[in-house]
């Protein structure tokens, strides 16, 4: 347990040194805050545009605050694991430690997490006081229910995403990137899943997001998908907790046959430049 | 062998690598060309929701497009310096008898086949999903603007690939918080002009991105939105592609010469 | 051209940024180096880790400025000609991983191969005849992220051979590699210099054999000085350490601190047969009239002598007696 905690340890410090430029300042409150404002600039400049309707930017904007915890949680490990891998060449060093590489990536994520935890609040704080925008009806017990259920479904699914990293080259850096676009399109965020096309809408229900959004929108009283709203919040909060186990299982699984099989194919020491 | 074949040759062997490299780890094409059109594809639907006029959808999947050079540029030319450098490659090219800018060339042009791939499918799927329309009378010049956009956005890459030389893993710090930034003022997803004046003509100036993507859509969609009249910024990306072009140069070398003098030219693992 | 490496008086500093509590500092890597190394001459920098080596490989190639002094290549200022130095070097690190994973070594030869000018054709023929020169033709199409550590440096010597420079430098070139595959890359670089005696090639090492068994004149460098430079026969005459005698002695602990205790012994060497429980000691006296007090010194503690020799001077003697330190890596590359 020591030995697990320790390497926990190591893998936040490590990451929280890499995110912050190795503890300049200079350099990591700005990650820490202009990323998120700025992308919810754009959310707040194209609800302008088009008129800035009634009923859009509360859930919008709040929606894409809680996103900015997908993906990061969900490729920042892959992140890890590529750039532990290939830039500093550790990780086959951190793959054979007596704890492995699960504690390591755990540590990592929960850094990176709370950047994102900081962007949030940032956002969150930014809706109410300088835009106005109202939370109608805020359960904190829902909401820090739904808040934890969601991050252990998408924290999940990041370590399943991190086994398939250690198969995917360097241009997977990337992965983080790309993989919280598909959830971006596919879970709601900023637009209700309503839209999508009726063939895509079942790939959305799969998806953990959808459920956690909505699951924290209906917490504060908000409501942007009509296609869920016969769906009740128990209902809704259940299913959340069911996606959560499912997605601790398959994390496991394919985390522990991708080692297994980067393993067998010689995979923790590539490296793969072009 | 003169000075010019050899750049030349070098440009080949380095977008050659790129090719190759590609061709022999095919995740790119989904982590980088059908998942990031699937992201654009999320803010088509955000004008959706808020029942704005088909053109603004036009406006995100010319952005789409546009996103993929900016990342092109960013990731794929300038910061590769900062990845030579750990890979152990830089060594090789800074005391090759070449052009810094060869390299840098060779990369880009490289990463063509990745970024046309990903711009392509992202405008396919504006054509063929979402039914969006251009101006065919404007394409041409919309062709025009856009090389003229490329020449002035790779000035600016090189630009800052002297930065990534220098600064290293600062630099990419940086330029990973820059990114939703860099979207925002270059309008990537709305008019330039909802930007307001001042931060517009400030983005203008400085981000190629900005007044190409404009100019662009106001030629290829139809004018009503633009910033600035189309003259007017075609002339301003011809300064600033010139202009671009020119610092790179003088940029690279007095960066190249600082970190030789600070020894930072082929410090490790930073 | 009357030199290919010249050097008078370069220095170069490195300033540490200040630290937690530390005010910024400097150090100084080279103090004063002076060189000349002649065209056609295979030149050994000789020092340990740490003592400059490759900060002066680095001002030689144009990769670092120098603080002060001359530095020139072919005859070529370093820093003002830099453009025209490149045309004329080539480099290759030891220990160092270098190349794209995903290409092939015949792949990674051409595409660096061009950034030297050489023609498609030019380029794949020599590439061709280097691999299988050096025994990597079965490879050729191996991809460099498979490949182990005495292929890949077999590949990084082509490298730095195939552009048929003026002055190639070899910074630890045999760094890593076991002693048959060092043997074997000692043979290319003989190889490569016999094809044409205009090339210079300069090797840092701080493999004592290599140095001696390689190099036309050697320069012992350390603390960022040269501390001698001549070939390794006239250092070796020059060496006014006197005697080298190697001596074995049963179940002695302290026997080495005793010696060294001794006036005007120098130990340079020192291994124990645990399984014999032996020691074994090399040290240098002033001359044999000094050997008596040194065999008292273990002999007064109890130890018994099972051997006794007298040595030929070695680079290592000579290195020891410079630095006042031993190498203590020989053996493991020979």
């Amino acid at each position: 347990m020591k030995r697990f905690a320790a390497s926990v340890r190591t893998g936040f410090a490590l990451t929280w040194k890499k995110e912050t430029n190795w503890g300049s300042p200079a350099s990591w409150i700005p990650w820490m805050l202009i990323r998120p404002v700025a992308g919810a600039m754009i959310l707040w400049l194209m609800a302008g545009a088009a008129g800035n309707p009634a009923g859009f930017l509360a859930p919008a904007w709040f929606g894409n605050a809680a996103f900015q915890f997908v993906p990061i949680a969900l490729g920042g490990m892959a992140m890890t694991v590529i750039e532990d891998r290939e830039r500093y060449q550790m990780f086959k060093y951190i793959a054979l430690s007596p704890s492995g590489v699960v504690p390591y990536l755990a540590g990592s994520a929960l850094a990176r997490s709370v950047f994102s935890a900081l962007g949030v609040t940032v956002l969150v704080a930014t809706g109410l006081f300088a835009l106005n925008l109202e939370l109608p009806q805020v359960r904190p017990l829902a909401l820090a229910l739904s808040g934890i259920l969601g991050l252990v479904a998408v924290t999940s699914l990041g370590l399943a995403i991190a086994g398939i990293a250690l198969h995917v080259a360097r241009h997977g850096d990337l992965m983080a990137e790309s993989i919280g676009g598909v959830f971006f399109l596919l879970s709601g965020a900023v637009f209700p899943i309503d839209l999508l096309p009726v063939w895509v809408r079942p790939l959305a229900f799969a998806s953990p997001v959808t459920w956690w959004l909505e699951s924290l929108r209906r917490s504060v009283g908000l409501s942007f998908n009509r296609v869920l709203s016969p769906v009740p919040d128990a209902a809704i909060l259940g299913i959340l907790a069911g996606f959560a186990v499912l997605c601790v299982v398959l994390a496991g699984v394919v985390w522990s046959l991708s080692l297994r099989r980067a393993r067998w194919r010689g995979l923790l020491d590539t490296t793969t430049a072009g | 062998m003169t000075a010019l074949g050899r750049n030349l040759r070098a440009i080949r062997a380095r977008a050659w690598i790129r090719v190759v490299a590609a061709n022999r780890e095919l995740s790119w094409l989904l982590f980088d060309t059908l998942l990031p059109a699937l992201a654009t594809a999320g803010y088509i639907f955000v004008y959706r929701a808020l029942g704005a006029p088909a053109a603004y959808e036009a406006y995100v999947v010319l952005g789409g497009v546009m996103t993929a050079f900016w990342m092109n540029v960013l990731w794929g030319m300038a910061a590769q310096f900062f990845w030579e450098k750990d890979m152990g490659n830089l060594d090789i090219y800074m005391m090759a008898p070449i052009s810094r800018m060869s390299i840098l060339l060779g990369m880009a042009v490289g990463g063509m086949l990745g970024t046309a791939m990903r711009s392509t499918v992202i405008l396919a799927l504006g054509l063929v999903v979402f039914r969006i329309r251009f101006e065919v009378s404007g394409l041409a010049a919309a062709a025009g603007i856009f090389l003229l956009s490329l020449t002035a956005l790779y000035g600016l890459g090189m630009m800052l690939s002297s930065l990534f030389l220098l600064f290293g893993r600062g630099a990419q710090r940086w330029a990973t918080v820059a990114q939703e930034p860099v979207y925002l003022v270059s309008g990537f997803y709305f008019p330039l002009r909802d930007l307001g004046f001042p931060l517009a003509a400030a983005s203008a100036s400085l981000l190629p991105l900005a007044l190409g993507l404009d100019a662009i859509r106001q030629t290829a969609l139809g004018p009503g939105t633009g910033f600035l009249p189309v003259h007017v910024e075609t002339a301003a990306l011809a300064a600033l592609a010139a202009l671009f072009l020119l610092c790179a140069r003088r940029t690279l070398q007095a960066m190249e010469s600082r970190a030789k003098r600070e020894g930072s030219l082929t410090l490790k693992w930073e | 051209m009357d030199s290919a490496i010249r050097t008078a008086d370069l220095t170069r500093t490195f300033r540490k940024p200040a630290g937690r509590g530390l005010p910024p500092s400097e150090f100084r890597a080279l103090d004063g180096v002076t060189l000349d190394v002649r065209p056609g001459e295979l030149f050994g920098l000789l020092g340990p880790n740490g003592a400059g080596k490759t900060t002066l490989i680095k001002i030689l190639c144009t990769l670092l400025y120098p603080t002060s002094g001359l530095v020139e290549v072919c005859g070529l200022d370093v820093v003002r000609d830099c453009e025209r130095v490149r045309e004329r070097i080539n480099m290759v690190s030891g220990g160092e991983p270098s190349g794209y994973g995903l290409l092939t070594i015949r792949e990674q030869l051409w595409v660096f191969s061009q950034l030297y000018g050489l023609t498609t054709a030019a380029a794949l023929s020599r590439i061709d005849r280097m691999i299988a020169q050096y025994g990597l033709a079965k490879d050729a199409g191996t991809r460099i992220n498979r490949l182990s550590t005495g292929m890949r440096q077999k590949m990084n010597l082509i490298r730095g051979f195939m552009t048929n420079p003026s002055v190639l430098f070899l910074d630890e070139p045999t760094l890593g590699l076991d002693a048959h595959i060092a043997r074997h890359a000692r043979g290319f670089i003989r190889e490569w210099m016999a094809e044409d005696r205009t090339r210079t090639l300069l090797l840092t090492t701080h493999y004592l054999a290599e140095a001696q068994d390689l190099c036309d004149r050697v320069a012992i460098i350390h603390d960022g000085q040269v501390k001698a430079c001549d070939t390794p026969a006239n250092l070796i005459a020059a060496h006014r350490g006197g005697a080298v005698y190697e001596v074995s002695l049963a179940g002695l602990n302290g026997a080495a601190e005793s010696l060294r205790a001794t006036p005007g012994v120098t130990v340079s060497g020192l291994a124990t047969d645990a399984a014999r429980g032996s020691t074994t000691l090399r040290f240098t006296l002033p001359d044999d009239s000094a050997l008596p007090a040194a065999l008292q010194s273990f002999c007064s503690l109890g130890g018994k002598v099972l051997n006794l020799s007298k040595h030929q001077v070695t680079l290592e003697d000579v290195f020891v007696a410079i630095a006042g330190r031993s190498l203590g890596t020989d053996g493991e590359n020979a």
